[in-house]
């Protein structure tokens, strides 16, 4: 039971720290900042550019 | 003393990626120019020092207490992931500056598996926090050193004559066995 409630207490915590990140707008001048990673073998990593490729196929 | 046997042990013999193979997804993504190293170095020292303080009180203050040190996985998962939510929402706010030079490395940290194996291996070697914190600091130290001497031998290698099999990809992880066989001949230093 306390396990239980410690990790809710864990997920809440991380659902409000995201969404309170999410919302805090970004400075002036880093607007469009992305990282420079060029990737390695783990497609399933949404830092791969092979999401980015799939984004501009799709716009 | 002890506290600067254990700096030049982590930090340099036993390194996070060269020797326990951590971090290496970084290492090959994140190292083709050597500013974007350095910026990957600094933000991952930052989140990896604070992280291991936090886990350490943490584990010996609620799962100790509680009886529910299995829980230490999960637990350090998501205090990493909610953690470096934390960092970059108050570098947004306090620190636009800090934010434009680090801001865009901190979420590739979230999937950074050289920060929570550092803080389960503070748990399992049975670190004080002192401990902890000192070995959280020479872990990213030596992962930020490595990370900047790998890009920079990759920024040479870009215009060297590389045979063409070998462009990449491959001769990245070469020049990296090279390197892990450099840092292992200093085992014996301390």
């Amino acid at each position: 039971m306390i396990a239980l409630v410690w990790l809710m207490i864990l997920v809440f915590l991380y659902i409000g720290l995201y969404m309170w990140n999410k919302k805090t707008p970004k400075p002036k001048g880093c607007e469009n900042l992305t990282a420079d990673c060029d990737g390695c073998k783990l497609v399933d990593c949404t830092h791969n550019p092979v999401h980015h490729e799939e984004e501009t196929k799709n716009d | 003393m002890e506290l600067f046997a254990l700096f030049i042990s982590l930090a340099l013999i036993n390194n996070v990626v060269l020797s326990k193979f951590l971090a290496v997804c970084p290492l090959l993504g994140v190292s083709k120019k050597s500013s974007s190293a350095l910026g990957m170095g600094a933000a991952v020292t930052f989140v990896i020092v604070i992280a291991s303080m936090i886990t350490h009180v943490l584990y010996y203050q609620v799962l100790v207490k509680f009886h529910i040190e299995y829980m230490d996985l999960i637990t350090f998962i998501l205090v990493i992931a909610s953690l470096v939510q934390f960092v970059e929402m108050f570098l947004k706010k306090v620190s636009p500056p800090l934010y434009k030079a680090l801001g865009v490395y901190l979420p590739l940290i979230t999937t950074n598996c050289a920060v929570l194996g550092t803080t389960l291996n503070n748990i399992t070697d049975g670190y004080s926090f002192i401990e902890a914190t000192v070995a959280g600091f020479a872990v990213s130290i030596g992962f930020a050193l490595v990370i900047y001497i790998f890009a920079t031998i990759r920024e040479r290698l870009e215009i060297a004559s590389t045979p063409e099999g070998f462009k990449g990809v491959p001769i990245a992880l070469i020049t990296a066995a090279i390197m892990a066989c450099a840092f292992a001949g200093l085992a014996g230093l301390v």
